[in-house]
């Protein structure tokens, strides 16, 4: 199995968090000292101090491993995003232009944040069909549908992959469908287990008692637990490594095939003219 | 680019090949169309995952609307020939045909019979040899002989084979006499020539007279004006292909689908079988006139996919894939399904299988399961949704209980039949006797598609003789 270390888009997006993190509460806290100056001293004013310097600490937590952590994350990123915004709201409201500032910064802050998770993800995959999301699910659900108590033969990142790989490879009506399910999966499938968060955020034991839902449902659910199936069990039984694990041996290797004429036959005409039947 | 020809043939399957050939025979200049693309054999690999997306109709996931039933075809020159098992099955005539005279169909038996012949001693057609079989298939075989049930090996249609086990994906030691091996180079040495990745291919038509084929290819259109147009693109293609061109017959194009489909019974040994090591589909038991049992084992994906149950108990039940043997139960559907196209042009199956085919496949499981268990097995396994699994004779009358509806099962079809089925009638069928299409002049359809009832056997026999049949109305 390989491993997959962080690349250099993760590791300076982990940096650029934790910075990121200490520069909020570090903010939070002169701002709420220099109070007259951002207009933050009444009960809005310290709820969008109280804000900022949630979304620093959670961004901290987040950065010490954004692989793992991605609940964390995403909970990072969106008190980030109303952080800024209830920044620019107050400034605007109370007619503090240094919070107004604060909040734009903030806001162009967050888009960076955006754009360097992306290249982060993009840095390690480059999905020839799912979406980038789409695809951080998928890893999610070949983790939780490949279960092996340890003794799985290829990561969910190679078995994601080469289920991307072999869907990129043909034009099939089903493909719509198959897009359609991973966006159900990662944005509904978790509020049948009252989580409201994305799939790929839950943990392993979450998720798995998502699937587990949907295998007992009909109708539509029944065809995403199809799909979930496919997509997991394509890209890992399909693999060498998958099927050298059941017990698979290649052709090549069998004694059977040894001294064997594996030479391409050739088949004449039989009703050409002068051919001997 | 325009060409000109005496006959265009579209569909490069079991059917096109041995119309094309047959028609080049009698001098005509063909021309034989195929969506697919032309494959050289020494590049198939023994990979699942590889070989889906070259050789098959959706990459594999050609399925029904409803998603419950995945209809296997191949797509590439050869068709579904480059990818079957290689069994060649005559139809029970006596049986068909009479159904086929009931919807008004006349197909002489005689004639059949002797097409029939002579495509077998091309194809090389034989016994499969049991020392190339899977050892999965000796399970079944016991299982049949212990319990009284007539069984044996199949026909097949390879020569030398060398046993690897990877028929449904090619063959790339040509020891599977396919098409893409045999009619169709044929067919060239006799004059025809191929055109392969031909996409939206329709067929012109001035008035009521077929006067050619337009489609695409590798990005520039292409015309190709013929005498005769020959539709041979297979059950659900060929609709496709007649309903793209506007040809609806007042909606009888598409209707009528029927199948031979059903689902894969794994059973559990404790021996190790190695059941991928041989010829996977060997063996068929003649227990019954309302289904069909025969012996397969497939590669890990697919067999997987087959394999009931999920998460660790899935894990756990394919690390023992060595121990299984395995095998399919097939009915046929009635012929009430149909293929339509969407807003965009795209083909949708509408095909079901009914509380009295479903009573069917719940035999043939039981029937199945049982010969399994006299052969040895510990646990027998059917494609089910979710896991149902039995490890006695006695537990199986638990098949009634769990299997209540269709889409309990995992179904699939290689067989898809019907669509454009043949009767004299021009109100009941969209072929007449001599397979040109009602309403139409110099418009024919030969392939399963005409099939008006379901010919309980796997097509590939069945659709070459008929369309060596139906060669020499084409040539008239």
């Amino acid at each position: 199995m390989r491993v997959y270390g962080l690349n250099l888009a993760e590791l300076f997006l982990e940096d650029f968090l934790a910075g990121l993190g200490l520069i909020l509460i570090l903010f939070a806290i002169a701002s709420r000292v220099f109070a007259g100056v951002f207009g933050v001293d009444g009960f809005s004013g310290g709820l969008v101090v109280a804000t900022a310097a949630l979304a620093g600490l959670i961004l901290i937590l987040a950065s010490t491993g954004i692989r793992q952590n991605h609940a964390a994350l995403d909970l990072s990123y969106l008190l980030f995003a109303l952080a800024a915004l209830g920044w620019l709201a107050h400034g605007i409201l109370v007619g503090s232009w240094p919070a107004v500032l604060a909040g734009v910064v903030m806001l162009l802050l967050f888009g960076l944040t955006i754009y360097l998770r992306r290249l982060a993800i993009q840095a390690r995959f480059k999905p020839r069909f799912f979406s980038l999301r789409q695809f951080e699910t998928m890893i999610q659900i070949a983790d939780t549908m490949i279960e092996t108590n340890g003794q799985s033969a290829l990561h969910p990142i190679e078995v994601a992959i080469r289920a991307d790989h072999f869907l990129a490879g043909f034009d099939a009506v089903v493909k719509e469908d198959i897009k359609r399910t991973l966006v159900i999966v990662e944005w509904l499938l978790p509020l049948v287990i009252w989580r409201p968060f994305p799939f790929s955020s839950l943990g392993s034991h979450e998720r798995r008692r998502a699937v587990e839902k949907v295998i007992g449902a009909r109708g539509i659910f029944r065809d995403v637990a199809r799909f979930l199936k496919l997509l997991a069990f394509a890209g890992y039984y399909g693999s060498p490594e998958g099927m050298a694990k059941v017990g698979y041996l290649p052709f090549e290797e069998r004694e059977r095939s040894k001294g064997v004429s594996q030479v391409p036959q050739q088949y004449p005409d039989p009703f050409s003219p002068g051919a001997s039947q | 680019m325009n060409y000109k020809a005496d006959a265009v043939v579209i569909g490069s399957g079991a059917a096109g090949s041995v119309m094309a050939y047959k028609l080049a025979s009698r001098g005509l200049k063909v021309i034989l169309v195929e969506r697919g693309m032309r494959q050289d054999p020494q590049t198939f690999e023994h990979d699942e995952l590889a070989m889906f997306p070259r050789l098959y109709k959706q990459g594999g996931l050609q399925t029904t609307v409803d998603h419950d039933v995945t209809i296997a075809q191949g797509a590439a020159v050869g068709g579904s020939t480059v990818i079957n098992n290689a069994i060649w099955l005559r139809a029970d005539l006596d049986r068909v045909l009479p159904d086929w005279a009931r919807a008004g169909a006349a197909v002489p038996k005689a004639a059949l019979e002797a097409a029939y012949g002579e495509i077998e001693s091309a194809l090389h057609v034989s016994p499969v040899p049991p020392q190339l079989a899977n050892k999965a298939s000796e399970v079944f075989l016991r299982g049949c002989e212990i319990l009284g049930i007539p069984a044996g090996y199949l026909q097949n249609n390879r020569d030398t084979c060398i046993a690897c086990g990877w028929c449904n994906y090619g063959c790339r030691y040509n020891r599977k006499t396919s098409m893409l091996v045999t009619y169709i180079p044929w067919a060239e040495a006799r004059g025809a020539e191929v055109l392969d990745q031909c996409h939206n291919a329709t067929i012109i038509t001035k008035g009521n007279v077929a006067t050619g084929v337009r489609f695409f290819r590798l990005g520039e259109a292409i015309t190709v004006e013929a005498d005769r147009v020959v539709v041979c693109a297979g059950a659900i293609g060929s609709s496709e292909v007649l309903l793209n061109s506007g040809i609806t017959l007042d909606g009888r194009v598409g209707q009528g689908l029927h199948a031979l489909g059903g689902i894969l019974v794994m059973a559990e040994t404790n021996e190790i079988l190695d059941g991928f090591h041989g010829i996977g589909l060997t063996c068929i038991a003649d227990a019954s006139d309302e289904y069909v049992i025969e012996s397969y084992f497939a590669p890990p994906l697919v067999f997987s996919l087959g394999l009931g149950g999920w998460f660790l108990t899935h894990f756990r039940r394919m690390m023992r894939y060595r121990y299984f043997a395995g095998g399919g139960v097939m009915t046929a559907t009635d012929p009430v399904g149909r293929v339509t196209l969407d807003k965009k042009g795209r083909v949708r199956i509408q095909l079901k299988f009914s509380d009295r085919d479903l009573q069917r496949l719940r035999r043939g499981v039981w029937t199945l399961s049982q010969i399994f268990f006299a052969g040895g097995a510990i646990r027998v396994i059917p494609a089910t949704y979710k896991l149902l699994e039995f490890t006695r004779p006695e537990e199986l009358g638990l098949i009634d209980e769990q299997i209540s509806r269709p889409e309990d099962l995992l179904l699939g079809s290689a067989h898809p039949q019907g669509g454009n089925g043949m009767s004299e009638d021009p109100q009941k069928g969209v072929v007449d006797n001599d397979f040109s299409v009602h309403g139409y002049q110099n418009l024919f359809v030969a392939d399963a598609s005409v099939f008006p009832t379901n010919i309980w056997a796997n097509c590939q026999a069945t659709v070459m003789a008929m369309a060596h049949y139906a060669s020499g109305f084409v040539a008239q």
